[in-house]
């Protein structure tokens, strides 16, 4: 099988139906890969190497032109492709756990969250209704992200991806961090990266879970109501542990800067707050839980390991609402520096 | 998988439902495993439905092992 | 165009199985059509002359199994009749069917005399396959039926098996001097020139035949006749098309022939293999030629990485047939499985134990540490993989 397939008697107008036959997509319309739009697309990079491994289930590494192909028939524009190769290189170090991502029957999806200039360049939303719809650049660089995994790795639907229910961010789940609003330094910077650095960080999430506070005032008020969220006995997070965010919009991490909390302070407090009850959880669940291992701490059960995985960002606009997002528990939070035009060699 | 590898016969006991994953993770590392087949699911099951797919698989358990020990 | 196929094949033969085979490769939605069983004139075929590889049931087998691999459907069905056109529409005993493009590989009839009772006789004395049919004229005298190379190689493949061959043919034969001259080493066989089969003798099974022949008429005692004359092509299934004199098809403008059916066919498994990858190409062509044909990356499209690993050798394990373990993933149930087979292996095998180990996680790769203490220890491993 070739790089470049003829679709005999197929048309542009008849794409769509052609694509859904293959099994190709996310039953969303799909742009056509065609070598002029993948050619495009691939400028872009510069000639930057893929640095790409194998993707499981498949075992086969992406060529620069499947690889295009997939960002191009996800509606990427050619500039969105380095955002989308940062976060496929970030899906394939091995604490992300792309294999067990891709198989298991948890709702899973690929989260994408982006740092640093490249927010403004492309037009990725970071505030009001940036976990929505209605953003090109979020939509896009998340959906190609997934399609990569689904068509490279062969990941389809009902096939090899298991997913009991699946979830709505499996089509696409990208959105920057409100820097520009966040009282706390960058999420990249406070990971390690320079300031001014574009990154992407990647985790296998659920969607985010609303936390709704009108009345709170203080910081103090408003744990109250994020912890009670975050401890629910559902999660995988109860007991595969492993990362966890919590998104704060802008007003609510403003009550928390204005009461002199740290980011650092938020996830300590939240670690020791949000507590599930033993009496929460049916007596066979936790001898499920603690045949893996999981036993509560006094009465109650911990959600992860321990504060630092909890990862603390800000985003969204105007509104009293943050958001919790649980992960697949197996995954890890990784992040990769959004790769930029080799430098000139005079 | 990497059992089998290194020389460990390992037959994988694998429900319906998961065999395409494993053909394909199998097909990816250039193997062919050895599979004991039995119908999905397995978890929430009782204690006599558990039986029974014990008592399905069984047979071909030991006609495999028996095979790789070339006892047959 | 709305079709049901991109394109139809007629006929699963060689020639058909190797354009359906071309067709599906390019990405084409591609159905094999076949009244009889894939494969055609092979599976009569069992040693396969001036052809590499295989006996004639081997090469069926690759050859199916290449073009279903392909995706090719095969769909065990007559075609009744094709009307060439875009779509081209095909009557087929499932009903009507529309196609961008028909490749036609329909083969030949079984060869025959033309003879009043002939057909009440075969497989009662008449046969067309020297494989097949041979061993059940052990030991009694046959006569076989035409000029070409196939028909020599038959009558060698029956010397084996009869106590006579007679090999009567029409006018001169066509076979090569290298088959003449194996025809005349084995004294079995003796060729008739100039010959023709004027009558068929037997009540309910074959007796024997009439022969005539520059001298005049004579009997000829036979138990089997394995006439490979008089075999025709498809003439009339495609509306419109013109055949040759032996019916065999003449291609034209949008419909594509392939193997023994096209007219002037050199009717050889070499020559009816390209013959259908070339239809199978040009089929291709013709739907790329057609309106909007689109042009995509296949975004599926990977590599293999480069196999760096290989199999690892157990190395310094000590293991016996009596080390044996079993290897949980932890999901719910997936250990009391595990424990139930793992205890009919133990008395089975008279074990006095079965060692154990658990993965710490469903969802993670399983630790190597893990993996390498099993295989140092144990001989045989029962492990549990999915929900
Ligand atoms: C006795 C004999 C021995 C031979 N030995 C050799 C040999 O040793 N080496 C060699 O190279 N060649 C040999 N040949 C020649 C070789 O077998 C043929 O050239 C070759 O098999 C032709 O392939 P084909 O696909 O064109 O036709 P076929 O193999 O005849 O296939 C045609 C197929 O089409 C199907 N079909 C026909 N009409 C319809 C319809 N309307 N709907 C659906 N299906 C239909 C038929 O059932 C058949 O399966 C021999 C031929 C004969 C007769």
């Amino acid at each position: 099988m070739s790089a470049v397939v003829d679709l005999p008697g197929v048309t542009e107008e008849s794409w769509q139906e052609e694509a859904y036959r293959r099994g190709w997509g996310d039953g969303l319309p799909l742009v056509a890969p065609t070598p002029a739009r993948v050619a495009a697309a691939l400028a872009a990079l510069h000639g930057i190497d893929l640095e790409l491994g194998p993707l499981p289930p498949s075992g086969l590494v992406p060529t620069r032109e499947s690889f295009a192909a997939n960002a191009v028939m996800a509606g990427c524009r050619p500039a969105d492709l380095p955002v989308v190769l940062a976060a496929v290189r970030a899906l394939q170090a091995p604490e992300y756990n792309l294999h067990g991502v891709l198989a298991t029957t948890h709702p899973c999806a690929p989260m994408v969250v982006v740092n640093g200039p490249v927010r403004a360049e492309l037009g990725i939303n970071s505030g009001g209704n940036c976990l929505g719809q209605g953003t090109r650049a979020n939509a896009v660089i998340g959906r190609a992200v997934q399609l990569v995994a689904t068509h490279v790795g062969g990941a389809r639907p009902g096939v090899m991806d298991r997913a009991t229910q699946g979830g709505p961010a499996k089509y696409t789940f990208c959105f920057g961090e409100n820097e520009e609003e966040s009282p706390f330094p960058p999420f990249s910077v406070r990971r390690g990266f320079a300031p001014g650095q574009s990154v992407v960080t990647v985790a296998a999430t659920e969607g985010p879970h609303n936390v709704n506070d009108h009345g709170g005032t203080t910081a103090e008020d408003l744990l109250l109501t994020i912890a009670g969220t975050m401890a629910q006995p559902g999660s995988n997070n109860v007991y595969v542990k492993g990362p966890h965010f919590l998104v704060l919009g802008p007003e609510h991490a403003a009550t928390f800067a204005r009461d002199g909390w740290t980011a650092d302070a938020v996830r300590d407090a939240l670690w020791e707050r949000a507590r599930i009850p033993v009496s929460r959880v049916s007596e066979a669940n936790q001898r499920q839980f603690e045949d893996w291992g999981v036993v509560p701490d006094g009465d109650a059960y911990t959600v992860s390991t321990g504060p630092e995985m909890l990862h603390v960002l800000v985003a969204g606009g105007a509104g009293k609402h943050s958001a919790w997002i649980p992960s697949f528990g197996a995954t890890a939070a990784v992040s990769r520096a959004v790769p930029s035009r080799p430098v000139d060699r005079a | 998988m990497e059992l089998e590898r290194r020389g460990v016969v390992a037959p994988l006991v694998v429900t319906e439902t998961f065999l395409p994953l494993v053909q394909a993770q199998a097909r990816a590392r250039r193997v062919q495993p050895r599979l004991l087949v039995v119908p999905h699911p397995v978890g929430g099951l009782n204690e006599a439905e558990l039986a029974g797919r014990i008592e399905g698989a069984a047979a071909e358990l030991l006609r495999m092992a028996d095979e790789a020990r070339g006892l047959s | 165009m709305s079709t049901d196929w991109d394109v139809a094949v007629v006929g699963a033969g060689t020639a058909g199985l190797a354009a359906a085979r071309v067709a599906a490769e390019r990405g084409l939605r591609v159905v094999a059509y076949e009244r009889m069983s894939p494969g055609g004139q092979l599976v009569n075929l069992t040693v396969l002359h001036d052809h590499p590889g295989g006996t004639g049931p081997e090469l069926v087998s690759a050859l199916t199994a290449a073009a279903e691999g392909a995706g090719v459907r095969l769909s065990c069905a007559e075609v009744t009749r094709v009307h060439p056109g875009t779509p081209a529409r095909l009557e087929t005993a499932d009903g009507e069917v529309a196609a961008g493009a028909v490749v036609i590989a329909a083969g030949l009839s079984a060869g025959r005399l033309g003879l009043p009772g002939e057909e009440a006789l075969v497989g009662r004395g008449i046969s067309t396959c020297a494989g097949c049919d041979g061993p059940l004229f052990r030991g009694r005298p046959v006569a076989v039926v035409g000029d070409d190379e196939w028909t020599a190689e038959e009558a060698l493949e029956l010397a084996g098996y009869a106590s006579a061959v007679t090999v009567l043919v029409p006018g001169e034969p066509r076979w090569s001097a290298a088959r003449a001259a194996r025809l005349a080493a084995d004294e079995r066989v003796e060729v008739v020139t100039g010959a023709a089969v004027t009558a068929l003798r037997g009540e309910g099974v074959l007796s024997g035949v009439v022969v005539r022949t520059a001298d005049g008429e004579r009997e000829l005692a036979v138990a089997g006749v394995f006439p490979f004359v008089n075999r025709r092509g498809p003439e009339g299934l495609v509306a419109g098309l013109a055949a040759d004199a032996d019916g065999r098809l003449v291609p034209e403008d949008g419909v594509l022939v392939a193997g023994d059916a096209r007219a002037g066919a050199e009717q050889s498994l070499t020559a009816a293999e390209a013959d259908g990858r070339a239809a199978g190409e040009a089929a291709v062509a013709a739907l790329a030629a057609g309106a909007g044909s689109l042009r995509v990356v296949d975004p599926t499209y990977g590599v293999l990485p480069e196999d760096d690993a290989g199999p690892v050798e157990a190395t310094g394990s000590t293991a016996t047939w009596r080390d044996v373990a079993l290897f949980t993933n932890s999901k719910p149930n997936a250990t009391e499985l595990l424990r139930g087979l793992g205890a009919r292996l133990q008395a089975h095998w008279e074990l006095p134990e079965l060692g154990f180990a658990a993965k710490d996680s469903a969802s993670v790769p399983a630790d190597p540490d893990q993996i390498d203490w099993l295989s140092q220890r144990f001989k045989m491993v029962l492990v549990a993989v999915g929900d």
